[in-house]
Formats: structure tokens, sequence, C-alpha cells
């Protein structure tokens, strides 16, 4: 085929300018670490970095509901904690109380301390949970669930504004909801009721009733109430397995984000230093047959 | 003819045509790299011969060369070969600008380096998440109210810049639209004068060079015939509409039947984009009714009613409510009035799971990605088919250089052959000459 300056020239151009093209490709891609950054240098792996960016958000989500979710179920623990201490107390007020030989002026003391640990209990239930929302009111969350009768009380009323008899649950998990509240009407069944008499009986010195009644209605409610906290126990033991899991599958979503976003810094050298000798070869190539012709060696 | 002379005449002939070759090889040195030049060559024959009665042979007489002539000068072309690198250049013309406008539309996604709308929505279904579990809270609201601004404003943004893309290609089709009309003017305009060229008997190479090359850059813009006619004029047509005729020419303005070159790619790709800001707008829609129906079944801090979240119909007017964005206690987090309860909000942020598009087959999610993935891949393809196409093109010109193209190389040498011949000739007629000089001398 006839070959003409023109037409080295044009080959020159294009292919000088081709490997020119692909040694700034990967400048591009080794400065800026990603072999991805538009959608059509390579769909399938773009389309990856998306979804895996996506799904790693959803997660990092679920994982910061989990925490909270813990936050929620240790702060009822703790509360319900000195609940069953002074349940405990009481329980032996009951029993101190129930003996018969106890003066006048004794039964006054431990009255006052049962109307002690009354006062304190109703404070436990209307327990706040990071400073503002009530932590036993079911969904009622501002207002206290817990509103006292009388001066000296003579009941205690649950609340009945909307809500307060429903449970909070948070999603932990794709589709996966974790109860985190206790409903202070579980809890708290029967033991407003329960020291309200045990002050009454004290004062007036109920002997049967107080070592009959008060004491099995105490055992009881100390029953419910450990059993109660086991459950957030293991639930809180859930919620640290979800978390962990949760971190593992980031940790796999990660990798196959990276690997598809990422440049691979030992190939992509390699290729470099390919496509610079390229580079190299199309100049010097281009060079030699551009620069001789006919009418220098005629002279 | 008589003796001495003729043997002048015939070096006459013989300068003569090495002058025109000796011409005509300057003039493809000095357009070795004008575009759309092809070289010409000079066609020499011999002259008729003489007959001279044979002092050998009775009735049979020989015939006395008398020289050459310049038959013709013509260019070397090969007319198949224009046909198939303007059929290439009218694909990688097409190609080319496909991609640089599917380019542009990829950097309006900007998928999946940041920035994003894909981005904007993992935040706002998180936002919501965070209401849900704090339903209390202002504070929370107000990340949500920032989230769900970031993601109108996104979307938004994204389909004014597709809408705005798909326009501009209407206003590069109006560009081209006159640059082929320009050319249709020239062409009939040189069709005349080859026509009047030829008519004269001449072979007018270097108006049919430009004719040539005027066509060439059509092949750019547009699909198109051409058919030369009898005396020398072409008609070009697209599809059935008449653009020249020998010297006659008609306006183009209706684009329906042009389906290549970069004319072609502009109203293809004017479609395609139309598509995505399409596509973005039913993904707003859909998003729109969706929050909207769940917050409207929700209460608001105070227990009233939710209204609705979202204003506007699509990726056009997307926009928090303004009374929201206003008084964040109207986030209709709850499913009854209770202040504790964010069971409306997750409801939403559960949204993200949703099978909603694609007529129930498809996440938000996984219909967006759809989306932008199809738009790198057909930004891929075009972008592949550019460059196949443009080697193609290179080895068809390298092929139509080949042919046509000047060679400064041969033409110096050929110009040595000149230069030698020339001598030669003149040569004889100085012994031409002499020859004449003695004749006249001794007889004389």
């Amino acid at each position: 085929m006839r070959v003409t300056e023109q037409a080295g020239w044009r080959n020159a151009v294009y292919f000088v300018g081709k490997s020119l093209q692909r040694l700034s490709e990967m400048q591009v891609g080794i400065s800026s670490g990603k072999r991805v950054r538009k959608m059509s240098e390579d769909p399938a792996d773009a389309r990856t970095v998306i979804w895996t960016k996506s799904r790693i958000g959803e997660l990092e989500q679920y994982k910061t509901n989990a925490s909270y979710a813990e936050s929620w179920l240790g702060a009822s623990d703790s509360a319900l904690g000195e609940v069953v201490n002074l349940l405990r107390q009481a329980r032996n007020l009951a029993l101190d109380g129930a003996n018969t030989f106890n003066s006048p002026s004794d039964l006054e003391a431990i009255r006052i301390q049962a109307e002690h640990a009354l006062d304190q209990i109703l404070h436990l239930a209307n327990s706040k949970h990071m400073s503002n929302t009530y932590l036993f009111a079911g969904q009622d969350t501002l207002n206290a669930p817990f509103t006292p009768v009388g001066d000296p009380i003579t009941q205690v009323d649950y609340s009945v504004n909307p809500g307060s008899q429903n449970d909070i649950y948070f999603e932990v998990g794709s589709g996966v909801y974790q109860k985190v509240n206790v409903r202070g009407d579980v809890v708290f069944e029967g033991v407003f009721d329960t020291l309200i008499n045990l002050r009454d009986d004290l004062a007036a010195g109920n002997f049967d009733a107080l070592s009959n009644d008060r004491i099995v209605e105490l055992d009881e409610q100390l029953s419910r109430v450990s059993s109660i906290r086991a459950e957030i126990g293991t639930a809180l033991n859930g919620l640290e397995r979800t978390r962990g899991q949760l971190d593992t599958a980031i940790l796999d979503l990660t990798k196959l984000r990276s690997d598809a976003e990422d440049i691979d810094f030992v190939a992509a050298l390699g290729e470099l230093r390919l496509r610079e000798n390229l580079y190299q070869g199309a100049l010097i190539a281009s060079a030699r047959i551009m620069s001789t012709n006919l009418a220098s060696i005629l002279g | 003819m008589p003796w001495t002379f003729s043997t002048i005449e015939t070096g006459r002939r013989a300068l003569f045509v090495i002058q025109r070759m000796l011409d005509t090889a300057s003039h493809n040195i000095a357009n070795a790299a004008t575009p759309g030049y092809s070289r010409q060559k000079v066609n020499v024959k011999a002259t008729d011969p003489y007959a001279w009665p044979s002092q050998a042979i009775e009735l049979g007489a020989m015939q006395v060369g008398t020289g050459s002539m310049v038959e013709s000068i013509l260019r070397q072309r090969n007319v198949y070969l224009d046909r198939q690198l303007r059929d290439s250049v009218r694909t990688g013309s097409y190609y080319s600008q496909l991609e640089t406008m599917l380019a542009q539309a990829e950097v309006i996604f900007n998928e999946p380096v940041s920035g994003t709308i894909s981005e904007a929505m993992t935040e706002f279904w998180n936002a919501w998440h965070e209401v849900g579990t704090h339903p209390e809270s202002m504070s929370m609201r107000g990340v949500l109210k920032v989230q769900t601004e970031g993601l109108c404003t996104r979307i938004k943004g994204a389909y004014g810049q597709l809408t705005k893309l798909s326009d501009d290609s209407s206003y590069w089709v109006g560009i081209h639209i006159e640059e082929i009309n320009t050319i249709a003017v020239q062409i009939a305009d040189l069709n005349e004068q080859i026509t009047e060229v030829r008519g004269m008997g001449f072979e007018p190479n270097d108006l049919l060079d430009r004719r040539d090359y005027l066509l060439d850059q059509l092949a750019e813009l547009t699909n198109y015939n051409v058919a030369e006619g009898e005396e020398g004029g072409v008609t070009v047509s697209i599809g059935g509409f008449i653009l020249v005729a020998d010297d006659f020419t008609q306006t183009l303005t209706d684009v329906s039947d042009i389906t290549a070159g970069k004319i072609g790619a502009l109203k293809e790709s004017q479609v395609k984009i139309a598509s995505f800001a399409q596509d973005l707008n039913d993904l707003a829609a859909e998003m729109i009714a969706q929050v909207n129906a769940l917050h409207t079944l929700g209460f608001d801090l105070d227990g009233n009613p939710g209204i609705a979240f979202f204003t506007g119909t699509g990726a056009v007017d997307i926009e928090l409510n303004p009374l929201i964005a206003n008084d964040l206690r109207l986030v209709a987090a709850a499913s009854i009035p209770a202040p504790g309860n964010g069971e409306t909000a997750i409801a939403i942020a559960d949204l993200r799971r949703a099978l909603v598009m694609a007529g129930g087959t498809q996440t938000f999610d996984e219909f967006y990605e759809d989306l932008v993935t199809g738009a790198g891949i057909e930004s891929k393809r075009a972008r592949d088919s550019a460059e196949s196409q443009e080697l193609v093109s290179l080895e068809l010109q390298n092929q139509r250089d080949a042919v046509s193209g000047v060679s400064l190389d041969e033409e110096l040498m050929n110009m040595l052959q000149f230069q030698r011949s020339f001598e030669a000739a003149a040569r004889i007629i100085e012994v031409a000459d002499e020859m004449m000089q003695t004749l006249l001398a001794k007889l004389g």
C-alpha cells in the first residue's frame, strides 16, 4: 500500500494521542485511588459501589438504633435494680412490723421507713431517660406515668393517656424490631397498693395482715420485677450480639465496595509502566517515520 | 512530415509534456497537505504516427512515431473508498456525539462518587429512624428537615439539568441544520461550475475535490444519498427530501428523516435523556405519594393528624411542606397521639424496603440504580463504538491516501526523472538543430 506523509502523520497523531490518553487515565486512577469514577467506566462495579454504600448506611442506622435501645433498656434495668432493693427493704419492714412485741413507737419508726420506701419507689417509677422522656410510661413518654392521689397517699394511678399501654419498638435489623421499654402498669402492678397497705397496717398495728398478706405480696412482686430484669438482661445480650453481627455485615460490604471501587496499586503501577513504554514507543516510531525524506538525502 | 523539423517538433512535444508533468508534480507537492486534495496524474499518450513508405516492402509502410502528448490530467480517486469512508465517518460521528451527550448526563448524576441522589436517599430514610426512635426530640426533626431539603434539592437539580441537556440537543440540531444548508449552497455552486467546465471538455479536478470534501463534511452530520448526473452535477437527498439537485437547493428544516451522523445522535440522545428525566420524575412522584400516604395517617407532636409531608407532584417541584419546615412539631412521627410513639416515622423509614417502583417489583434504590447503571451502560457502549469506529476510519483514510494522497518522496523521484528527460529532450532539439545547421552550411 502506498504510504504518504499525510498517512504517516495521521497515524502518528492517532497512536501517540491514544497512548497518551491511556497514560493519562492511569494517572487519574492512581492519584485518586479509585478505579471507578463514572458509571460508564465499569457499570457493573459502579453499581456495586452504589448499593453497598446504601446498604452500609442502612446497617449503620440499625447499629445506632441498637445502641440507643441498649441505652433505654440499661436505664430501665438500673431503675428496677433500685426498686428491687427497696422492695426487699419493704419486706424486711413488714417482717419487723409483724413482730407482735413492737411498741407503738417501734411501729411508728417502721411506718416512717415504709412511707419513705413508698415515696422512693414512686419516684423511681417516674424515672426519666436522658432527662426528658419517662421510662415506664409506655408511649406516653412526656407525661409522668404514676400520679399519687391524696396526702397521705391513698392510691397511685397509672396514666390513661393514649399510648401509655403500648410498647416502644426500635428497628435493629431489616424487619427486626426490638422492644426497648417496660410498661409501668406491668412492672409495678400492685406494688403501690401493697406499700400503701403496708404503711397503713404499720400505723394500725395489723400484725396478721403484715405477716400473712404483705410479705406474700412483696415476695410475688420481688419475683416479678426480678424476672423482668432478667428479661432485660437477655435483651441486652441479644442486642450486643446484634451489633456484632451488624459490624460483621458492614465489614463484608465494605470489602465488597473496596474491591469494586479501589485501585489495586501493585497491578496499577505495573500497568502504568507498560503504558509509559507504549507511549514512548509510539513517539519514537512516529519521529522516525516523519523525520527523513528524500529531499534531505538528495541534499 | 519533413525530416529535421519533425525531429525538432518531437523534441518540442516532449518538452511540453515534461513541463506539464512538472507542473502537475509541483501542484501535487504544493497541495500535499490540502484537505480533500487528490493527487493528479498526467496521462500521456503517443501522438499519431505518420506512415512512411518502406523501401523494403512495396505495399507495407512504416509507422514513424511523432512524440507524445498529454491526453488528460486526472485526479486519482476511488469512489468506492469515498463511500466506505463516509459511512465510517458518519457512524463514528454518531457515536462520538452520542457519547458526548450521555457523558454529560453521567456528570449530572455524578454516581458513584459523592453528592449524589442515592446518598441523599440513604440519609433521608436514616433520618426517619432517628425521628422514630426520638419522637419527642426537636433536634432529630431538625435533622430530618435538613436531609429532606438536601434530597429535594438534588432531585430537582438533576431533573432540571437533564431537561436543559435535552433542550440543548435541539439547539445543536439547529446549528447543524444551518451547516447542512450552507454546504448545500456550496455544492450547488460547484455543480454549476463543474458542469460548465465539463461542457468545455475539461476535467475540473480541483472543483471535484472541493465538492467531494463538502460531501465528506456532510457525512459527519447526516445520512444522505448522492447520485451523479450526466452533466456532472450531483443530486443530494436526505430521505425523500432533495437537498441539492444541480444548481437547485432546498432549505432543510425537518429532521425526521435523519437517523445517522451528528444530528441522528442528537435526536437519539434527546430521547434517551428525556427518558432519564422521566424515570427520575417517576421516582420522585412515587416517593411523594408513598411518604404522604403514611404521614397523613400519622399524628404530630400535638396529637393532630399529619398533613402532607411533601408538596409537589414530581422531580420538578418536590419540596418539604413549608408548613412543616416552619414548625417541626408537625412532623407526624406517631401512629396514635402519643409523644413517645414513633411508629409512623419507622414505617416511613421502612419504605426503603418497599417494592413500589416498576410495577411493584423494585425498591426506590433498585429503580434508581437501574436508571444510573443503564445510563452508564449506554454511555460506555457509545464510547466503545466511537473508539472502534475511529480505528476503522483511520484505516480507510490510509487506504484512500494510498490512492489519492501525495507522497513527497514519490513526487521528488518523479521530478528527478523529469529533469533527466527534460535534459534529454533538450538534447534532441540541440542535435536536430546542429544537424540542420550542418545541412544548411553544406548546401547553402
